[in-house]
């Protein structure tokens, strides 16, 4: 007991040390950005990361154990008192910092630049919190944050909504109005898959610019540090029935990065109508998404559907000409596919990202894969990356919008995958069911199957049907597996040469 | 030959007399109908008093040899329907003799009191090319008939019934496919010694008029242990077909289990049980769960399983107002077959109407199934005491078959899914998931539901919570059970409000 109050003591001291030089290292900062008032703040950031990927990378101190010891529950349980958040004057935004504890434990500062262009610090103090029925001893002032959250004013759809939170290591998330918090996005993915280990870096810094009265979006920048790399980020984040963030980035890094990937996406695929089996029998679907969706140049539309795979997995789509879109789609609305009066998978967003500066053409569209038993572990991450290898002292740049909400893609005729199921006929014969539905289904279609059946099987049998269900096409077939591991199949079908339909581009695992 | 004879002789005395009889209060059509029931009811008990004769097959060879789906491509004219150039509210199609159906049955047309043999003709059916077709150059009979109704509004007519093989018979309403079977009778169903399959010997169709909404036709059937004569009234309703039947049954000997009312489906799984792996479709039965009222109004609902062994279940006592199969999940999506519209199959309810005694019970016989070609499902009700040779019992029910849910459910709120996690049964835990959905709820959905569950046998209860969706007006409930192993769990459980039920019972037995 002693000793655990002796090392509680250390780390506060520590940490107060931290705390007091940083602190005094920012307000120095704001006094520069002050002196030089035609730099716009941005370019400024972008200067500051920079100048910060010369520096050696430090860890952040660590946070006081009794809030790194508190559980999940715990943590949420503590709640910002002032109802207006941390900006005083009205707005449709209201912000509400999130307190360090439970796994979030890289503190993060937050400032605030007001409509004159001034930057205050928004420091953090004990009395901000109810910590409700968490007992702590005292804590510092100036601790940081984890993060914070963003209200919105929805006035039309029934007041404010909860509709955008940051918080833990490069994370973020949004959704749009009447939707259910699901899949989370990051700054940066350093090395998720390849030899090196993961990176996480996480946000050292916050600058909120203070919402007017009419505004219908917030801006904020973020100071990101990690191992391997810095970076200025600029979000734009617009609330609606589908959520818009802007982003532009300047990523420096500090050393080589094996695989950097940008505009990552994390998710959760437990189980789906393409599953073998159910980890949760009482629910006939649990996923946060079902399916990669990519959008190319050439008009080709790339269907993925999700698995949980039976080992670690990553594919790569390579990009041929450029890249229009792509992103992690919760297509299956249908609250009976899931039947969770507590989950609501039928009403999580989907997340479209339409890159927009510095992609060059080529590169790939990565999805990594993972097996899990459980729908509170997150499996699923895809992003972009370049063919520009990501070597010490290189910068990056690069500018996007991420969509989150029901319809987030607009304006495509195309045909598109419905379901794919498949049955397991004998030990290395399966039978694959995938269903396409065709806007504008009309009598006189009469398409014709694509199919390609990758190394390692044969193809049986191919079908198509009318399927007057899904106003399109069944295509069934089957593949007899002459060698172990991954299968790729891809279908699409076609009318007088043209493509009717996205292309079913799936993995069969052993 | 010669008792038959005599039996006819008094048949005709009796009848003489009874026309003469009755002449002054009837007027002719219902004394002939009358007539005609009393008559068949009469030969069936002559019958009985014969030893029984096995059907001999009388059919060509070749047509014995034809495979299922070679007689399947054997189809009858509809242009050669019997009343077709009439106009009449009914029709009827005839089955051809070949491939599993080798007895034939003899039809009656009945008119005007006058009975008539329907000749077999040959034109009147087309032979599919697959089909090495001989000459038939006599009567062979019918392997059966079916019966369509006329839809003034279509001006087309619809099947609404089927009689073919055995005892066996369909009914459906327009548009639908025909799914569950009903059989007039089942004999020593789930015994060590084997079931008796009782044939349809002969049937009378009484020829229906134009102003008609009911069409009405009698049967023979035949069995080592039984004789039956049947009676059914069939009136098409649009939203249900009901089949009003009354039968009487005279024992050659003493069989040792007889099912009154028999309805048969094929469940080879279901939403309760484990994914399955060999298909790609989420559910494939013709009915998912068997319903019961009881006089006392409780309707009790049961979901169906396809066991790893033969299960016996005895579902009720013979305080009951009607049981039935009932398919009650209607959406393509649960099932994803294109070609077996499955989410279209009726559904069948039997009310009960007079010679089902208290002791009685409804019985329910689950087979285990590995296709979905088979029906392995047995609902039936059954006596307290077996029958005697030289006994005679008579019953009287109707069997609706329906599109929709029973009627006179109403409002009541209904177990629309029951998912079932039996994965963690090492551990002896057993969790279900039910869907509730009904007018009852809705109506009182703004407070919160109690949940009533009871674990009757084989394990207690660990927890039951229940949560209203709005959007999709749907109740779920979920349970969880910590199993002890010694006896087989027996759980119920229902939704209500200040002590009122507002859904069905929902009743199960889970074996290991």
């Amino acid at each position: 007991m002693k000793k655990l109050v002796f090392l509680c003591t250390f780390s506060l001291g520590l940490f107060l040390l931290f705390v007091f030089f940083g602190a005094s290292k920012y307000k120095t900062t704001g006094k520069q950005a002050k002196a030089k008032e035609n730099v716009s703040f941005f370019s400024r950031l972008v200067k500051k990361a920079k100048e910060l990927s010369f520096t050696p990378y430090l860890q952040p101190a660590p946070v006081p154990g009794q809030l790194s010891n508190l559980s999940y529950d715990q943590w949420f349980g503590i709640s910002f008192k002032d109802q207006r958040g941390i900006i005083s004057n009205e707005s449709r935004f209201v912000i509400k910092p999130f307190p360090l504890g439970y796994l979030f434990c890289q503190p993060v500062f937050l400032h605030l630049i007001t409509a004159n262009d001034e930057e205050k610090n928004y420091d953090f103090e004990p009395s901000l919190f109810d910590f409700k029925n968490v007992e702590l001893e005292k804590l510092p002032k100036n601790l940081g944050f984890s993060g914070f959250r963003v209200f919105y004013d929805s006035k039309e759809k029934g007041g404010w909504v909860e509709l955008f939170s940051i918080v833990g290591a490069s994370y973020f998330r949004s959704l749009g109005l009447g939707q259910t918090w699901g899949l989370s996005a990051r700054a940066i993915a350093v090395n998720t898959t390849g030899s090196s280990k993961e990176e996480f870096p996480y946000y050292r810094e916050f600058w909120i610019e203070e919402p007017k009265k009419e505004d219908r979006s917030l801006s904020f920048y973020a100071l990101l540090d990690g191992e391997s790399l810095t970076g200025a980020f600029h979000f734009l984040f617009t609330p609606g029935e589908t959520s818009k963030v802007e982003i532009e980035n300047y990523i420096f890094l500090r050393k080589t990065v094996e695989k950097l990937g940008i505009a990552p996406l994390t998710s959760m695929f437990l189980q789906g109508e393409n599953s073998p089996l159910l980890y949760n029998p009482l629910h006939p679907e649990e996923h946060d998404s079902d399916g990669l969706s990519i959008q190319l140049d050439t008009g080709q539309w790339i269907w993925r559907p999700l698995q949980n795979p039976p080992f670690f997995s990553s594919f790569d789509f390579p990009i041929r000409g450029k890249l229009l879109g792509f992103g992690l789609m919760q297509r299956d609305r249908n609250f009976d596919h899931y039947k969770s009066v507590l989950l609501h998978y039928e009403s999580r967003p989907s997340a479209w990202i339409v890159p927009s500066q510095g992609w060059e053409e080529g590169g790939h569209v990565e999805l990594v894969e993972l097996p899990t038993t459980t729908e509170t572990k997150d499996n699923i991450v895809s992003y972009f990356v370049s063919n520009t290898p990501a070597l010490s002292q290189r910068q990056f740049h690069y500018a996007y919008t991420i969509f989150w909400g029901r319809d987030v893609i607009a304006g495509s005729e195309i045909g598109r995958v419905v379901s794919t199921r498949y049955a397991q006929l004998d030990k290395t014969i399966r039978e694959y069911i995938v269903d396409f539905f065709i806007p504008g289904f009309s009598e006189g279609l009469d398409p014709q199957p694509i199919l390609l059946v990758g190394q390692g099987a044969k193809l049986i049998e191919l079908r198509i049907e009318r399927n007057s269900y899904v106003n399109g096409f069944r295509l069934s077939f089957k593949i007899q597996r002459q060698e172990a591991g991954p299968i790729p199949l891809k279908a699409y079908l076609e009318a007088k040469d043209f493509p009717l339909t996205e292309t079913w581009d799936y993995v069969d695992f052993p | 030959m010669s008792i038959f004879h005599k039996q006819m002789k008094a048949w005709m005395l009796f009848a003489s007399f009874y026309l003469a009889f009755s002449f002054f209060f009837l007027s002719e059509e219902g004394l002939s109908q009358t007539n005609l029931w009393e008559e068949i009811k009469i030969k069936a008990r002559g019958l009985s008093n014969l030893p029984f004769r096995e059907p001999r097959s009388r059919i060509p060879s070749w047509l014995e040899k034809l495979s299922y789906a070679q007689w399947e491509a054997i189809r009858f004219d509809a242009n050669s329907s019997l009343w077709r150039e009439e106009n009449l509210p009914f029709e009827i199609q005839f089955y051809h003799l070949g491939s599993i159906f080798r007895v034939p049955v003899t039809i009656f047309e009945v008119v005007h009191e006058q009975e008539r043999k329907i000749e077999f003709l040959e034109k009147s059916f087309f032979y599919g090319p697959s089909i090495e077709k001989k000459p038939i150059e006599r009567d062979i009979g019918f392997a059966g008939f079916s019966v369509y109704s006329s839809d003034w509004q279509k001006k087309e007519y619809c099947m609404i019934a089927k009689f073919l093989g055995a005892c066996f018979f369909q009914g459906l309403t327009c548009g639908q496919i025909p799914g569950i079977t009903a059989r007039t009778i089942a004999i020593n169903t789930a015994l060590a010694d084997g079931e008796e399959f009782p044939f349809f010997r002969e049937f009378w169709l009484v020829k229906p008029k134009k102003e008609d909404s009911e069409l009405e036709l009698y049967s023979i059937v035949d069995s080592p242990s039984i004789t039956q004569a049947c009676r059914f009234i069939i009136l098409s309703e649009g939203f249900s077909t009901v089949c009003k039947i009354d039968t009487h049954l005279f024992f050659r000997s003493s069989p040792k289990k007889i099912g009154i009312a028999p309805l048969s489906a094929m469940f080879e799984y279901g939403e309760n049980g484990p994914k399955i792996l060999s298909d790609y479709r989420p559910q494939v039965h013709e009915a998912d769960g068997l319903l019961i009222e009881s006089t006392t109004g409780e309707w009790t609902w049961s979901p169906l399983e396809n066991p790893s062994r033969l299960v016996l279940k005895e579902i009720a006592n013979g305080q009951l107002l009607g049981f039935g199969l009932v398919q009650r999940n209607r959406l393509y999506d649960h099932y994803q077959d294109i070609h077996r519209s499955f989410q279209d199959m009726p559904s069948a309810w039997v009310q009960l109407n007079s010679g089902f005694l208290e002791d009685g019970k409804v019985e329910l016989v689950e087979v285990p199934l590995k296709d979905d070609l088979n029906k392995n499902i047995l609902l039936f009700w059954t006596p307290s005491k077996t029958p005697f040779a030289g006994q005679s019992l008579s019953f009287s029910y109707s069997i609706c078959w329906l599109k929709g849910e029973v009627p006179a459910e109403g409002k009541l709120g209904k177990v629309i899914s029951a998912r079932v996690d039996r994965t963690k049964i090492s551990q002896g835990k057993t969790a279900v998931l039910l869907s509730f959905k009904g007018e009852m709820l809705e109506e009182n959905a703004a407070l919160e539901f109690n949940p009533v569950v009871h674990v009757l046998s084989g394990g207690e209860l660990l927890y039951a919570t229940v949560g209203w969706e709005a959007q999709e007006k749907t109740a779920l409930l979920e349970v969880q059970i910590q199993e002890n192993g010694r006896e087989p769990l027996r759980v119920e459980g229902w939704l209500e409000k200040k002590g009122k039920k507002l859904t069905e019972r929902w009743y199960q037995e889970f074996f290991k």
